[in-house]
Order: C-alpha cells, then structure tokens, then sequence
C-alpha cells in the first residue's frame, strides 16, 4: 500500500510540469484509481486487524524499513518507486491472481533477490507461509480458519470488532466465527483479484489497465523527478544498496515531519486495533482522527515533499514520502498513557508544521488540521468522563 | 419596524470534494476538478462575478436583491431591488474532511455580508471576535451558529427557485454545446478542458447533490455599516448590540458549473429593538454539536 501511495503522489499535476492538457486528465484520472486501491487496502488492512482480533490475536503495525528483498515471492525487491511502467509492473504482479498471465516486464529489467529457504524443527513452530500471489496466501489463511475448530479459534471478544463504515467506499468486516471470517477473506480476494472470467474493478484490472494506457502514450513522464527509496538516515533494517539519502536541509526537516505524522496515524490505528480498555467513544474518536491525519496531513505533507529538492544539487532530483520508522513501534499497555503519548505527538507535529511555513504556506492548513484532530479528541474524551 | 430583504441568485464555490483533503488545487479522488486550463479550485464562495472561474454555458453568477417586505407581508417598492449581496474576506465551506462538521453542516467561515447599490450599504460581520480555527469554547460555540443545519432533500423548492427541475436535461443541452465547440476548437488544452467536462456531465451520479439544500440561519453581532444617505429604508437600522439576522439556503449543487443557487433573507430592525435575545439558538437546534 505505501508504494502505491509513494507512486501516487510522485505524479505531475500541473501543465508546467511539461505536460498536456490529455495528459494533465489522465494522470489526474490515474492518481483517482491508485488512490481508489488505496482506500480498499485501508479495509484490508481494518478486515485483517479483525480477523486477527476475532482469534485473540494482535494487529501488527510494525514493519522493516525501505527498501527490503521480496525473497522468493517476486523477482523484485520493495521499493519505494516513482510512478512509471516499472511500478506498474510491479503493482499488477502483486495483485496478480493465479491463472493469469503475469505482466510484461518492464524494459529495465528488476533485480533478482537471493532465495530464502527455511528449515522445520517442530511442529509447534509455524511453517513458513509458502506463495506466489496475494490470493493463495489469503486462502492459506482461509483454510486455517476451516480447519480448526470455531470454538477453540474465535476467542477474541465480539466487542472488539471494528465494524463502522470509515468513509465512503470503505467498509471494515467484522469476523465473529468461520462463516464471517471466510466472508472477509472472500472480500479482500475479490478486491484484490476480481474473479476469474470478470476482473473488471479490481486491484489487478485497475493497474492493468493504468499500465495500458500509459504504454500508450509514448515518451511521456508521467511521474515528477522523484527519487527511488528515499530516506532521511541509515537504517539497520535496510537490505540493498538503492536508496537515496536526503541531504537538503529543508527536505530532511519536511520528511522527518512525515514520518512523526506516519507514526502518529499508525499509533491511532494500532490504539483503535489494540485497544485494551477505551471507550467506544474514544474508539470513535480515534477512528476519525487516523483517517483525517492520512488526508489532512500525510496527503499533503508528501505532495510537498515531491516538489523540494532530495539534495542540494537539482540534477539529483526531488525528494518524496521516505515511510521510515526510526525504532521499533510500540504502543503502551495504558490507556491513560497512550493518549498522553498521541497528545504530545500531536502538539510536537503542529509546532514543527508551523515552523516549516516558510518552506510551504500549506504547512499552516496542516498545522490548523492537527491541531483541531488533537482538540476533538480531548473534547471526545472529555465528553466520556462525564457520561 | 422590520424590514426584509430577500436576496437570491448563482454563487459559484471551486472547492476539492472529500475524499481529497479540502485544500487539493486540482480535485483528485473527489468528484470535483480543475479542468485543464483552470486555474487551482480555491473554495472561496463567491456571490458575484469577481474572482470567479466562469465556464462556458453556465448560469451568470450574481446574487441580488430581489425585493423587500415590511412587517405587513406587503412587498415595498425600492430602489434597493437589484443591491449586489456579496460575503466579503474570501468565505469558506470549513468541514475540514469532517474535523469541523460533518457533510451538509459546514460552516461558512468568516461571514461578513454586504449588500450594496450606489451609495447604498449595509454591511455587517458574524461576530468581530471569533477566531478560527476555534481556540476556545467560545470559538467553538459560535462556530456552531454558523453552521449548516444539515441537508433537505427539496428539488421541488430548488426547481421553482431556479426553474431548473432537471439538471440531467440542462446538462444534456450543455454537452451538446460543449460538443459543438470541441470540434470548433484547436486549442489542445481547451479541447482536453471541453472532453473532461463533457465526460463529468455523462455520469449521473455527479448530478446527486443538486435536489439537496443546506439550510442556514445567522444573526448578524459584529461591527455594521450603513450608508443610506438617501433614506431608502425609511429608517435607521439597529446596529450595536441588536443582531440582525438573515436565514438563506445553499443548494441546486451543479458541479460542472461549480455553482449553487442562494436564496435568503436579512431581517433589519429598523428603530425597532430587533430579534429577541437567543434566536440564534433557538435555531441551531439541528446543527451539530461537536462541543
């Protein structure tokens, strides 16, 4: 999903970029669709947290930083690309369903990654998880769901289900026993792939199709100057030598403040996935606010990034949304601590946006967003303690 | 005495639809673009033609005075009929993506209506001290009188105050003149511009919102201005603490035009004590509460 994203915002938007008015329409109708699957990878990701959830177990928000191998499952690594015929490639072999003819490689052939192979020691120990599409690791879970009794799997509370419409076009699953679980899996496939004989509106159809009309228009490019893999500092957790350090002064500032605002959404999403104690109220509340700051603030904070320099030097070209988690990500056992922790996350983004209106003047419609995020929550709270 | 004004006609609003962020220039995953050519969608509600982006084939964009009632109910001949109503320091739909209000209970953020005809003015501010974004309570309370108070579903009002019922009919006339000039035109941008609106205008689903109205009511409490030199409102109207209050809905959303219809009224007390204190929220009975 974060390179889809990366890919999404890297698109030219304005005729000044060097493009025409047909062309201005197709990337404005191209940055819609990816967008689009965006949104549908955000119900995804709130169906998984469920399915985990109904079984007792525990939504992740963790994850390396990037770039990383792909191991044995792609002939590519995962990148953070620059929208153009190589991202694509790589989107529709992600969603590619089983039976269909994998995509034409791009002209600059990817880069192979070294095979991993696990050995088995006891059965207790999980088996790596063995695929070659998105959808045959869904029905591998799926059939995990079918094989093992309902009443010794759904021990999560049916309480903790998110089951609330976050916006249009992006509904959550609840998963309460086998029949609902196979019902989200269902989905997330059928998003994903389609079915076989209509794949029209799926993840696949939809880039497969971008891809077409992009091979179409010949010689055009689409995407700004952007980077591949930016980052704003080395990382431990880094595998393969394509990235691009940021060094521009104001770029790093902006991109660090991205990443604060990255951490900080994932904090609401892992607080609302998590919860251990808030109210529905506050579930509410938090649900809200991790949509908004994914419009409000990563939105527009990464388009900025994709117009500023990478480096000092032009030629290097722009910079872009680096995703990096500077340490591992935690989230507190307390209620009461969680929320102090995202209120000072929140008051520490608003001053560092504000700081930064010099470099864009929409870093001050920024900081009002998170600023009034950060006020509803505590009048969301405040409302609670006195029900 | 009370006078009322009734004051109706085209605004035009370029604002970025949910779910892009409500300061996009373009309109990208919403349903409301920027066509090539066109300068970036700023939200500003504009009630008369400056600053506007017209497109071709639109209604005219002006709201005026259409005529004036005194307390009776009985119309009042006047010179004022025809008064150009503006909002002045560049009003906003401020929903926020649903951080302020939710769809259909936006705030217009500042209010500052004038009405104006010659040397004739009236001129007069929500409030003179409310800060936005709010910081306090108090912001916060009068950010609520300034609220919608959510959308009714009235295409037969919006048909008899626009004599449009159909707006699928008015647009495919439209693309037929859009047609026309697409193949009259050469310019690649213009001709990207016409396809990209012919296109919006062939999917119904963009002509959702145009039977919606969102329903306003705002006491006017901030500084006032009025020129009147030539006694046109037969009296002198209360100003200081006495709020004027004008009533008005938004609707008959046309997207490819980017215009609504406006129709409302303001209320003046003229040597009269005016509206009775708590009016406003009296009012405010359906807006929401964020606070």
């Amino acid at each position: 999903m974060l390179q889809y994203m990366f890919a999404a915002m890297s698109m030219k938007k304005r005729l000044d970029e060097g493009i025409s008015g047909e062309q201005q329409e197709l990337l404005r109708d191209w940055e819609s669709r990816i967008l689009g699957v965006m949104r549908e990878e955000m119900a995804h990701l709130g169906t998984v947290c469920n399915l985990l959830t109904s079984i007792g177990g525990a939504p992740r928000f963790d994850r390396p930083n990037f770039p990383q191998p792909a191991k044995t499952r792609y002939p590519f690594s995962f990148d953070l690309l620059p929208f153009s015929d190589e991202a694509l490639y790589r989107f529709i072999r992600f969603e590619l369903p089983k039976g269909e003819t994998p995509p034409a490689p791009p002209s600059r052939q990817p880069t192979a990654f070294g095979v991993y192979l696990a050995a088995l020691s006891f059965e207790v120990i999980p088996e790596p998880i063995e695929y070659e599409y998105i959808g045959e690791l869904y029905r591998q879970i799926a059939e995990g769901f079918r094989s093992i009794p309902e009443n010794k799997l759904f021990i999560g509370p049916k309480f903790a289900q998110d089951v609330e419409n976050w916006s249009r076009r992006m509904q959550i699953l609840r998963v309460v026993d086998r029949q609902s679980a196979q019902a989200a899996v269902d989905f997330i496939i059928q998003e994903g792939e389609g079915s076989p004989g209509n794949r029209a509106g799926s993840h696949y159809a939809t880039f497969s199709d971008i891809r077409q009309q992009l091979n179409r228009e010949s010689g055009f490019k689409a995407s700004r100057p952007i980077v591949v893999n930016p980052r704003t500092r080395p990382h431990p957790d880094v595998s393969g030598k394509a990235i691009t350090l940021l060094t521009n002064k104001n770029s790093v500032k902006v991109a660090e403040l991205f990443n604060f605002c990255y951490e900080t959404a994932l904090l609401m999403l892992a607080q609302l996935y998590c919860f251990g104690g808030e109210t529905f109220g506050e579930r509410g509340i938090l649900r809200e606010s991790a949509r908004q700051i994914m419009t409000m603030a990563l939105r527009p904070i990464a388009e900025i990034l994709t117009e500023m320099p990478a480096t000092d030097r032009p030629a290097d070209g722009n910079a872009g949304p680096t995703f990096e988690l500077y340490s591992p990500f935690q989230l507190s056992t307390q209620v009461s601590a969680r929320f102090t922790i995202l209120y000072e996350h929140l008051v520490d983004a608003v001053g560092e946006c504000e700081s930064l209106v010099g470099v864009s003047s929409r870093f001050a419609f920024i900081a009002e967003n998170l600023g009034l995020i950060l006020q509803n929550i505590r009048a969301a709270r405040a409302k609670e303690s006195h029900l | 005495m009370m006078l009322w004004l009734e004051y109706s006609g085209w605004f035009q609003c370029r604002l970025a639809t949910d779910p892009d962020p409500s300061d996009e220039g373009r309109g990208v995953s919403g349903y409301v673009h920027a066509v090539p050519g066109e300068p970036d969608l700023d939200r500003v509600v504009r009630l008369q033609p400056t600053g506007t982006v017209p497109r071709s084939h639109c209604p005219p964009i002006a709201v005026t005075v259409n005529r004036l009632f005194a307390e009776n109910g009985g119309t009042v001949a006047s010179p004022i009929v025809g008064a150009a109503v503006e909002l002045l320091d560049n009003p906003k739909f401020e929903g926020k993506n649903h951080i302020i209000a939710e769809d259909g209970f936006e705030p217009i953020v500042p209010f500052h209506l004038r009405i104006s005809k010659g040397s004739f003015l009236l001129d007069r501010k929500f409030d003179d001290t409310m800060q936005f974004p709010p910081r306090s309570d108090a912001d916060w309370t009068k950010l609520q009188q300034l609220q919608a108070g959510g959308v009714v579903i009235s295409p037969g009002a919006i048909g008899a105050a626009t004599g449009i019922f159909s707006l699928a009919q008015i647009w495919r006339q439209r693309s037929s003149l859009l047609d026309a000039d697409l193949r009259a035109s050469t310019n690649e941008v213009e001709r990207a511009a016409l396809k990209s609106r012919i296109r919006a205008m062939s999917d119904p689903r963009n002509a959702r919102f145009f039977g919606a109205r969102m329903m306003y009511s705002i006491p006017l409490s901030g500084t006032a201005l009025v020129s009147d030199p030539d006694r046109l409102l037969g009296g002198t109207p209360q100003t200081g603490s006495t709020p004027w209050l004008t009533d008005f809905w938004c609707g008959a959303w046309d997207p490819d035009a980017m215009c609504g219809y406006l129709l409302g009224y303001l209320g003046l007390p003229i040597d009269d004590p005016g509206f009775a204190p708590g009016v406003a929220a009296m009012m405010s009975d359906r807006r929401q509460e964020r606070r």
